[in-house]
């Protein structure tokens, strides 16, 4: 079960990564390219906004998500780190509830939204806007694979500490 | 719905562990469940939180800064500083101020050069006899500098959130980081004096010749992000695309220190620490409209207003309240959470939001050497392997000149406003 879940969690991983990186390189090879033909050839793209803003955003959520495998969001921990290991585990079964409830409204209401604004279509590219909202529910299905494997696998209360806590050293590998 | 009520389900989250992104988005949407209003906004305002064009300058400047240091750039900016101050008394400590200021000037991510340093400084110190809680005190302390200096990312978020120019805020950070740059080095002059610090090699201008060439790409950097503001064309989305690909120029083609086989790499450790910024970024719209809707601004207006209409008493009680804030949050939140709330306050006062993004954001990063939530001492402290306790007992002097630094920041404005007045 725990292999299964282990699997399905690295291949989702996979894909994200390399959406990461590349959503990242075509905003920055188009914004660069947009900045030569503007200044240089005097001949400003119209596009490029809209396109770039949509990249941009899935760049961001699917990121947002990785970052609970590579543990680097950013946790307020003073507190809970002054508790005993036992009631730092109920604070974090109660912080992965939260998270799983959080996340469901995020997919749901996310989905919701993308469908409502199907037919809008933006004003250059005239693609709907659509792409751009479904960023935010699918990536957040992505996240609760992920905390879920990390709860099991690291334990309930690691789930949600930040890199500063855990310290450089302790990343594992699998997580580049 | 009340301002309390938001703010204790923010703070439950926070207590819980829930990471400071989504503790906003689960206290915005407790709120917004309660009051009966659709949840789709929320979703709505989150993906459209993100959804800015001047946003992308946050991960381009942060590639930048990445790519000139996978570069060996920090190595040879050292290199440089050590043949241009290394001969003083406590050498190595100046060194570690004038390097954090020309690194600060290259990169946008405090975080990022506050590890570079202490990685390089840090053992090199220790082995020529200066003690580890000096060292560890100092990086931390001069790695503040980073978001004062331009580029920087804290100045990003602001200008975008208080609809300020970007550019005016860079160019109004030069002087106030210079500054604050003097006073460390003269701290650290006054304590290398009376506990008899080395001095390293002796001044040799052929040295100092060889190394400036060695370092030159890289000064250029700050001086294109600069003149690129003040051709007054470019955004700063422009602006930082325009740094991103010189930095993979100068490492790809003039150094050829880079490798094309490291970039997906290096792209996606840089996307992923912008992400863990801007999904704070996007979460925090639907709190601050939760938060607007409650009259929070109007409320914070009221009550400062209440105690003091003298500007210069409120900047006292904001400079108070944000240390305190500082100590608890992480800067970028702070910035965004608050800054529609203070906007009303801040225009009824007439005060100048590009000298108050310069204070606000300085008093923000110093908050970050103190504990509970003190980034940037984690980082150095960990690094170096040093115990938290030795660097608070060695920090108190740094402290007392960042915070000297500040008073003089908030209230001689023109320290900030000069350089964009003169350009304007």
């Amino acid at each position: 079960m725990v292999r299964l879940l282990s699997r399905i969690d690295d291949t989702i991983a996979a894909v994200e990564n390399a959406l990461i990186w590349v959503c990242f390189a075509v905003v920055a090879l188009v914004l660069f390219t947009a900045v030569i033909f503007r200044y240089v050839f005097n001949a400003p793209f119209t596009w490029t906004e809209e396109l770039v803003t949509i990249l941009f955003t899935w760049m961001v959520f699917l990121g947002a998500s990785s970052c609970f495998r590579a543990h680097l969001h950013l946790r307020v921990e003073a507190f809970v780190r002054l508790l005993p290991r036992v009631a730092q585990i109920v604070l974090g079964l109660g912080a992965i509830s939260v998270m799983a409830v959080m996340l469901s409204v995020f997919v749901w209401h996310g989905l919701v939204y993308a469908f409502t604004v199907m037919d809008d279509r933006t004003p250059m590219l005239d693609i709907s806007f659509s792409y751009a909202f479904f960023a935010l529910p699918v990536t957040s299905f992505f996240a609760m694979v992920h905390i879920l494997r990390v709860a099991i696998v690291e334990g309930i209360d690691r789930t949600f500490m930040s890199i500063t806590e855990i310290g450089d050293d302790a990343t594992p590998e699998a997580r580049s | 719905m009340t301002v309390l009520a938001i703010l204790v389900a923010f703070a439950v989250l926070l207590v819980l562990g829930v990471p400071i992104a989504y503790a906003l988005a689960g206290a915005s949407i407790f709120i917004i469940w309660d009051q009966g209003i659709p949840l789709s906004i929320v979703a709505q305002r989150v993906s459209a939180g993100v959804q800015s064009f001047p946003l992308l300058a946050i991960p381009l400047f942060i590639l930048a800064g990445t790519l000139m240091n996978e570069s060996g750039i920090s190595e040879r900016l050292f290199s440089l500083t050590r043949a241009m101050v290394g001969h003083i008394r406590g050498g190595l400590a100046h060194v570690n101020v004038v390097a954090n200021v020309l690194m600060a000037g290259v990169s946008g991510s405090s975080l990022a050069d506050c590890a570079a340093t202490t990685r390089v400084f840090v053992p090199q110190m220790i082995a020529n006899n200066y003690d580890k809680g000096f060292c560890v005190a100092l990086t931390a302390s001069t790695a503040t500098l980073g978001p004062i200096i331009p580029p920087s990312i804290l100045m990003v978020v602001y200008g975008w959130q208080a609809n300020v120019s970007i550019g005016d805020l860079f160019i109004a950070g030069i002087l106030p980081g210079l500054l604050i740059g003097a006073l460390l080095m003269l701290a650290v002059a006054t304590l290398a004096w009376r506990r008899k610090y080395p001095k390293d090699e002796a001044f040799s201008r052929a040295r100092l010749a060889t190394e400036l060439k060695r370092a030159v790409w890289a000064l250029m950097m700050p001086v294109i992000i600069i003149v690129g503001f003040r051709m007054g064309v470019f955004t700063a989305t422009e602006v930082a695309a325009a740094a991103a690909a010189y930095a993979f120029f100068v490492g790809l083609v003039v150094y050829r220190t880079l490798d094309w086989r490291e970039l997906p790499r290096i792209l996606l450790s840089t996307a992923r620490e912008s992400s863990a910024i801007l999904v704070i970024v996007g979460t925090s719209a639907p709190f601050a409209w939760v938060m607007g809707v409650a009259q929070a601004p109007q409320q914070m207006l009221d009550f400062t207003t209440g105690i003091s209409e003298n500007p210069l008493v409120v900047l006292l009680i904001l400079n108070v309240f944000l240390i305190i804030v500082g100590t608890f949050m992480e800067t970028i939140s702070v910035i965004i959470i608050l800054i529609p709330i203070l906007l009303p306050l801040l225009n009824a006062l007439e005060i100048d939001l590009i000298h108050f993004g310069i204070v606000m954001i300085f008093n923000l990063v110093i908050g970050q050497l103190t504990p509970p939530l003190g980034v940037l001492m984690f980082v150095t402290c960990s690094i170096a392997r040093a115990s938290v306790g030795l660097f608070l007992r060695n920090v108190g002097p740094f402290f007392l000149v960042l915070i000297t630094a500040l008073m003089l920041l908030t209230y001689i404005p023109n320290i900030a406003l000069f350089l964009p007045n003169l350009f304007r």
